[in-house]
């Protein structure tokens, strides 16, 4: 008798002490929008698959208006991303998504450079990608003091520093 | 080969070339050519003096404050009545009025001088504009290609 009133009055707190600590009931998670960037950088890839989908003879269609010149190089660069496994787009989709989250002066600061990357000769175009995949992985200030080494400047000419130094920077966080 | 600054036709070959964008058949014609024009020559000497200046043009660096004060303005413009933002915006303008007539009467005199060349422009269409969507975002992609530059250190294990 006594231990069943006893359990009652124990269950009866329990409960009632539960009471004030429930939660109201879950309204449906709200979902953040993407950051502008990752909008961004979804919209140009769906462009690009779409691109990469398209038929032969469509795709020619829609490029037929440009110079040959422009025409050969969106293929090629069509053609080059379709080679890409679905692992290799993946990442370039998230260094866009991170790319895009960059301020915009600086996104132009990487295309004005890049721009001036390409008239450069193939042989040395290899060597600054090298090079620049060695300074990514250095620590901030050991990139800056390896850009400024004797051993730097007595390998890349000016125009390649300068190169070399500007993409360097887009790698340090934003100010 | 026809001289395209005299034909007006191929004027993107001179472009690209200019650029180092063009295949090497297509440059053996095109410097073959401009070894008898003049003209081009120039061009080319012209398109070179402005892309070795681009080159050497460093653009100043943002003051680390920019974002800050950029932002602060928006906020006291979007704090402003509209009619605030519209006749605030106006009064520091008072010579606009003087400026659109006197553009207005060159226009008119340009006209009445050229009659007949004056065209409309052409309408952009969205199929050009997705063109040149794609281009951009292509070049994007085949720079972050080759260059992964918002990696950190800690990321560089991973390579494409």
């Amino acid at each position: 008798m006594f231990r069943s009133f006893f359990g009652s009055a124990a269950l009866a707190l329990v409960l009632a002490a539960g009471l004030p600590a429930q939660k109201p009931p879950a309204r449906p998670a709200q979902k953040l929008p993407p950051p502008m960037g990752g909008v961004r950088a979804a919209r140009q890839g769906a462009l690009v698959e779409k691109w990469t989908q398209m038929a032969p003879e469509e795709r020619r269609r829609a490029l037929d208006r440009l110079p040959p010149e422009r025409r050969q190089r969106i293929e090629e660069q069509l053609e080059r991303y379709q080679s890409l496994t679905p692992e290799q787009r993946q990442q370039l989709r998230f260094r866009a998504e991170m790319f895009n989250q960059l301020p915009p002066e600086r996104q132009d600061v990487a295309r004005r450079l890049f721009r001036q990357f390409n008239q450069l000769p193939p042989d040395r175009q290899g060597l600054l990608r090298e090079e620049f995949q060695t300074l990514r992985a250095l620590p901030e200030e050991d990139r800056r003091n390896r850009i400024e080494s004797d051993d730097f400047r007595a390998r890349f000419n000016p125009r390649e520093q300068r190169f070399l130094r500007g993409f360097a920077d887009l790698l340090n966080p934003v100010q | 080969m026809r001289c395209p600054i005299e034909t007006q036709e191929n004027a993107e070959l001179l472009l690209s070339y200019s650029a180092r964008r063009l295949n090497p058949e297509s440059s053996a014609i095109l410097e073959a050519h401009m070894e008898l024009c003049p003209a081009c020559r120039e061009f080319r000497d012209g398109q070179r003096a402005l892309w070795e200046a681009l080159d050497q043009w460093d653009a100043r660096p943002v003051s680390p404050d920019f974002d800050r004060r950029l932002y602060r303005k928006i906020e006291e413009q979007e704090q402003m009545s509209w009619w605030a933002r519209v006749f605030g915006s106006m009064a520091w303008k008072p010579a606009l009025p003087l400026a659109a007539t006197a553009c207005l009467v060159l226009v008119a005199g340009f006209i009445s001088v050229n009659p007949g060349t004056v065209t409309a422009p052409v309408a952009e269409t969205p199929q050009a504009r997705e063109v040149e969507q794609v281009e951009r975002a292509l070049d994007d992609l085949e720079m972050l290609r080759q260059f992964d530059l918002v990696a950190t250190a800690e990321d560089s294990s991973r390579s494409m």
